[in-house]
């Protein structure tokens, strides 16, 4: 239907053939490039797609959680502990990672969920200084201050990922999972109301939808999915400390979103594929650079509230919000 | 040191480092309860208040408590201006409005970090010597801090009680369309309340400019604090935010003297989550909250 | 016939303020049963009572016999029992149809595994809560707007889809708060044709706060009357009328 009504060149379905090709043409060229900054810059976009995928789940109930890092980081930390303490398997402490991620924020959000948007948000951030403080302390279980040296790379039935293209196909397959799932996920019944309560909470409440039970559910989902990108990272990385995890990372997640587009499923591809790499842009002028997000940030938030993937739908006619 | 004595100082200590955290909190409380925003930008706003009472005094030899004072006048308006320009779009928006002041207090770190650097700098004391209260010893400095906290505070408290801007501000905090209803203009409160605010986290941060140092870091430590002592009493309760942040200081002070800081901080954290199952609305929440 | 809702000495405290005083009556199936007084009689707060929206301070409310009091809203909506609001409630980013859907789809209730793969469960679910849409949009006259966006409604047909929404519920008690609010006379009229086949080819019992006296009058079988917080009559219309307490409290003014 769209856009092919008009004769002649139909701009809309050219524009979505050309995205996905490019999206392809990205995806495969890690593969092919001799540059290994180039796969690395690629791994890190993955990662950031599957971190930045589980707060996207959580942001489409309406709440933000500021908290994200520590969730990520949690997930790293017991995939780490398992794995080198616990001589786990490497997708065995990964998984494990993300559920114990999960489970925490099951029952964090149980807890504060009921809370109006702005104490959550409140609660999430002090629930994350809370991580990193006992992050610090356990040292005998943590390593304190120094953290974790010498992870091992990620295997897979004796298939080891330690070269990092390699580690991209691993990483690339899971942000791949991550956005098959989040796609499939807005259109079933839940992802309808997940809608709901974001537009309308009390009318959702209303129709009979619990509110709290969905949001709880995206929260429990989102950082879940958050610790199996801690794990993956913590496997890529080598190192894990507390710092890594701190409310830092929770706000460039954030900037990632927003800036990508929070309505849609590919915001959480739009925003890392662009803010991964810009630090090269600005060769290190840091305070430059984070004045620029903090800029795009209020821009983005004023004139595109739904990101640039609002735009890249509307240039491809897609009429709905997925 | 016995135990009493210990306790004593402890106590003081708490009581100094709670008034700090009520000024920091009673400015974030009142911008969200006029523009309904939790400003994340608050932090630092404290700091550019201490940077700019360390050039009053340090470059400009100015007096201390003129240099608190114009740091007071210089944040107001820079707020309002900031709210105008950056923040109006959100008013009442209320995550949407904390997003933009993530990047907002982005914005304002990194340009100090520009224009100042990151090293910290350090400030001649106000006072030196020590206060004798009883077997219990006080810094001077931190004494006048004190005073001069309290002294802010019994200002504002004389602003929103008996002048009728104060009481305009109070109505629009309270309920914005009963404000409007009784005629006052809402539309020039949002600058003005959000002025207010950052412009007490300003004086906040000039306070404790001689106490410790000042760098572009500064901000992030007070802004927990004020988020702590919100969530505890109660966003947009004053009230609230007086009983929160004394008790805030004493735990901190009584428990980082007989537990290591750490175990404290879990503590206070621990205690926070506990508090928001019990009374979500905070320490003085209605039941209809 | 039978009692569906019983409301049994419901008192409602805000702050020192008594909204509502030991509030009793009943709703018999298949009624439609009208509740009014004049504004701040505690109306909209009786309604959130009964919906479980608010807890009252004291007194009980039944459903089919099940205590409800206290809600949480979202059981008691599943239970039958749907409200409307005073202010349209409706979701305005989204279409009619789409209203709708969301308002059906609590009756999907497979797990999310299931509703991933689509598996079989899901997809007879979800063909129910199809056909109850489409019956819907039928029975309210909203198929020609099925793809509007529900903000670019007019004023009328937005609280035609409030209503809307709520019956995709498809409960047996539906509580309307003031659906003829802002609506001229002709329109006020069609709404109550509305409401009574609604009640009959829908097997619904209407509960209604409204200030149209004439709607009023003319569609409820049986009238509460509240004044501050205190039922002060009930009864039947031509009875309510010539109440003398009803009169002075309320009625002496023309409507």
């Amino acid at each position: 239907m769209q856009g092919a009504t008009r004769q002649g060149y139909d701009f809309e379905s050219a524009t979505r053939r050309i995205a996905y090709l490019v999206l392809v043409v990205l995806c495969a060229a890690p593969f092919f490039v001799t540059n290994e900054f180039y796969v690395h810059l690629a791994v890190l976009i993955c990662l950031n797609v599957v971190i930045v995928g589980g707060l996207a789940l959580l942001c489409r109930t309406g709440q933000l959680s500021l908290g994200h890092g520590a969730f990520i980081g949690l997930g790293a930390y017991v995939a780490v502990i398992a794995t080198m303490r616990g001589h786990w398997p490497f997708w065995l402490g990964a998984a494990g990672g993300a559920l114990f991620a999960a489970l925490v924020a099951a029952i964090l959000g149980w807890v504060i969920l009921r809370l109006r948007g702005v104490y959550f948000v409140l609660v999430t951030f002090a629930f994350a200084e809370l991580v990193r403080l006992v992050m610090l302390s356990w040292s005998g279980l943590t390593g304190g201050a120094n953290g974790i040296v010498g992870i091992p790379s990620a295997t897979l039935l004796g298939f080891a990922f330690d070269t990092k293209m390699r580690f991209y196909g691993l990483a690339l397959v899971t942000a791949a999972t991550v956005i098959a799932f989040l796609y499939a996920f807005i259109r079933t019944p839940t992802g309808h109301a997940v809608d709901a309560v974001a537009e309308n909470p009390a009318l959702a409440e209303a129709s009979g939808l619990s509110v709290h039970r969905i949001q709880l559910m995206a929260f429990t989902i989102g950082s879940g999915i958050a610790g199996l990108g801690g794990a993956l990272l913590a496997h890529y990385v080598g190192f894990v400390s507390p710092e890594s995890f701190n409310t830092g990372l929770s706000i460039a997640v954030i900037i990632m979103l927003v800036i990508g587009g929070r309505q849609s499923v590919w915001g959480p591809v739009i925003g890392p594929l662009i803010l991964t790499p810009l630090p090269e842009l600005f060769r290190g002028a840091v305070q430059t650079q984070h004045i620029f997000y903090g800029a795009a940030l209020i821009l983005i938030l004023r004139f595109l509230p739904g990101g640039l993937a609002s735009l890249l739908m509307r240039m491809s006619g897609d009429r709905a919000s997925h | 040191m016995d135990l009493n004595a210990l306790i004593g100082q402890a106590v003081v200590n708490g009581l100094i480092v709670g008034l700090l955290y009520l000024l920091m909190a009673v400015g974030f409380t009142l911008v969200f309860g006029v523009m309904r925003v939790v400003n994340f930008a608050h932090g630092e706003f404290y700091m550019l208040g201490a940077f700019v009472v360390y050039y009053c005094v340090t470059q400009l030899n100015l007096p201390f408590l003129f240099s608190v004072v114009i740091t007071f006048v210089l944040a107001v308006a820079f707020g309002w201006i900031v709210e105008w320009l950056i923040l109006k779009p959100f008013r009442h928006d209320e995550l949407n409005g904390m997003i933009a002041t993530i990047g907002l207090a982005m914005i304002l770190q990194n340009l100090a970090l520009m224009a100042f650097g990151p090293s910290p700098l350090s400030m001649p004391s106000v006072v030196q010597g020590v206060v004798h209260l009883g077997s219990m010893v006080i810094p001077s400095s931190r004494f006048y801090v004190v005073a001069f906290s309290i002294g802010v505070l019994l200002l504002l408290y004389v602003f929103l009680r008996y002048t009728r801007i104060g009481r305009a501000l109070r109505a629009v905090v309270q309920d914005i369309e009963i404000a409007s209803v009784q005629g006052i203009r809402a539309s020039l409160f949002y600058p003005f309340g959000f002025g207010i605010g950052v412009g007490l986290a300003a004086v906040a941060g000039a306070l404790m400019a001689p106490l410790f140092s000042v760098s572009p870091f500064i901000g992030a430590g007070p802004l927990l604090k004020a988020f702590i002592v919100v969530i505890l009493g109660g966003l947009g309760s004053i009230p609230g935010a007086v009983l929160a942040s004394l008790l805030l200081g004493m735990t901190e002070s009584l428990g980082s003297t007989f537990l290591s800081s750490g175990t404290a901080d879990i503590l206070i954290f621990a205690f926070l989550i506990i508090m928001l199952v019990v009374r979500p609305g905070g320490l003085l929440a209605r039941p209809e909250q | 016939m039978d009692t569906l809702l019983q409301v049994d000495g419901i008192s409602k405290a805000f702050g020192g303020l008594w909204a509502l005083s030991d509030l009793s009556f009943s709703v018999s199936c298949g009624e439609i049963v009208g509740l009014i007084g004049p504004n701040g009689a505690g109306k909209t707060t009786a309604f959130n009572v009964i919906s479980g929206t608010h807890p009252p301070t004291s007194g009980v409310v039944r459903f089919k016999g099940i205590d409800v009091t206290g809600g949480p809203p979202n059981q008691v909506v599943r239970l039958g029992l749907a409200r409307t609001f005073q202010a349209t409630s409706i979701y305005p980013a989204v279409s009619v149809e789409e209203n709708l859907y969301r308002g059906a789809i609590a009756a999907v209730d497979t797990g999310l595994f299931d509703q991933l793969l689509n598996g079989l469960r899901t997809r007879a679910a979800v063909a129910r809560v199809r056909e109850n849409v489409e019956s819907v949009l039928e029975t309210m006259g909203l198929v020609q707007f099925r793809h509007t966006p529900a903000g670019g409604l007019s004023y009328g047909y937005q609280k035609r889809l409030g209503v809307a929404v709520a019956l995709a519920t498809r409960p047996e008690l539906l509580l309307l708060d003031e659906p003829a609010a802002g609506l001229n006379p002709e329109e006020s009229a069609e709404f109550g044709r509305l409401l009574r086949t609604l009640r009959s080819n829908m097997n619904l019992t209407l509960l209604l706060v409204e200030h149209h006296m004439a709607l009023v009058m003319d569609l409820c079988e049986r009238i509460v009357v509240l004044v501050e917080g205190e039922k002060i009559a009930e009864g039947r219309p031509d009875e309510v009328r010539e109440d003398p307490l009803v009169i002075e409290a309320y009625l002496g003014a023309p409507e």
